[in-house]
């Protein structure tokens, strides 16, 4: 019996690796969007000195630190992926093959290195000390 | 060779669609099995093939959940034990896999798709080098058999039912590029606008994924973008060509 998800992701999802990025793209977009409204508004109900401080005490907590993490690789992967859209919009790797090594190695590869790079401290430093 | 289970969306049945099985043979496309199951099987089953070489582009289905012609897909290279076919997607369903192509054509219309000769009544022969810009240019872009593959898997066209499509905007590239043709102006407007014009794509790939010639045709729509930048350029081909 062939499983028909991992046969799809298989052979696939190389092949459509270009919708594969317009979603991350519209879906990270789509959290940036909601994370910034949440973050103006937050700043904004926050006039006074004491309720700042509270807050900010807040921040640091294991969980706001593990939700940053996860900020960072949304950020990390929109940003990466919306170079590639410019390059593709400038002409550059606008074939088949070229797009998708742009996105798998380029976006998420790279991506990924800085990923590590910047959630490693976050993660040693706040969550695990 | 094993026996495969080939699924096929059937008019007005629920459910993934109605299962045949089909002792598969040596090298059997997707079109050969449609033919053991029409004519052993089930004589009510509707779909629609041509040339049977990948020439005319009648067979288009959606095979496995992608399109890709029926003739040119030979069942072992799925890689699976059954196979789901059902009709190209964003096109109404006439019977069973036979859609009706007629919004592809409507939009294929829209740009104009016929040479607007520039020295109509020129006894000449006007001879495109392939070593010119316009050459270089449509190298590989004019294969299209309009299929309507691309507009099938396009995901702009499934969302907004005004975007014009991969292959209708590939042939406006074409002809706005061509030094031969002067019918500017029209496809201007046909592609230029925000919601079914080139503008519209978001650059998925996803035409490019499925076109059974091979035609980039996200490359069409980004030359076409880019050139669009300075409109001025399709007027000055005229101007050389003495054309306006």
């Amino acid at each position: 019996m062939t499983n028909f998800v991992a046969l799809a992701a298989r052979k696939y999802g190389w092949r459509y690796s270009g919708m594969v990025a317009f979603v991350i793209q519209r879906v990270t977009g789509l959290a940036l969007l909601f994370y910034l409204f949440l973050h103006v508004h937050t700043i904004h109900l926050l006039r006074e000195p004491d309720k700042f401080d509270v807050a900010l005490q807040q921040f640091r907590s294991p969980v706001f630190k593990l939700l940053e993490i996860g900020l960072l690789g949304t950020v990390i992967l929109h940003a990466l992926n919306g170079v590639r859209l410019t390059l593709i919009d400038m002409g550059v790797g606008v074939n088949a093959t070229r797009q998708r090594q742009m996105f798998w190695y380029f976006a998420v590869g790279v991506g990924v290195v800085i990923f590590v790079a910047g959630a490693v401290p976050i993660l040693v430093n706040t969550v695990l000390k | 060779m094993g026996t495969h289970v080939f699924k096929i969306a059937r008019s007005g049945a629920a459910g993934l669609g109605q299962a045949y099985s089909v002792a598969l043979e040596e090298r059997m496309t997707v079109l050969d099995a449609l033919f053991i199951i029409q004519r052993k099987q089930d004589p009510t089953l509707s779909f629609r093939c041509s040339c049977r070489v990948g020439m005319c582009g009648t067979c288009a289905m959606s095979i496995n959940w992608q399109p890709r012609l029926a003739c040119q897909t030979r069942v072992a290279t799925l890689e699976s034990e059954t196979v789901h076919v059902g009709p190209l997607p964003h096109l109404p369903v006439i019977k069973d896999l036979v859609v009706s192509l007629e919004p592809f054509f409507e939009k294929w219309k829209k740009v104009r798709p016929a040479l607007h000769a520039v020295n109509k009544g020129s006894k000449s022969l006007a001879v495109v080098r392939p070593d010119s810009e316009f050459g270089r240019q449509a190298q590989g872009k004019r294969d299209c058999i309009t299929c309507g593959a691309c507009y099938a898997a396009c995901g702009i066209v499934g969302s907004s039912k005004r975007y014009l499509g991969p292959a209708a905007i590939n042939k406006a590239m074409l002809r706005l590029l061509d030094p031969r043709d002067k019918a500017v102006d029209e496809r201007l407007d046909a592609v230029d606008g925000e919601a079914e014009g080139v503008w519209r794509c978001h650059t998925q790939f996803n035409c490019v994924a499925v076109c059974p010639k091979g035609i980039n045709l996200t490359d069409s729509i980004m030359r076409l973008k880019r050139a669009m930048l300075r409109p001025g350029q399709f007027h000055d081909k005229l101007r050389s060509a003495g054309g306006a």
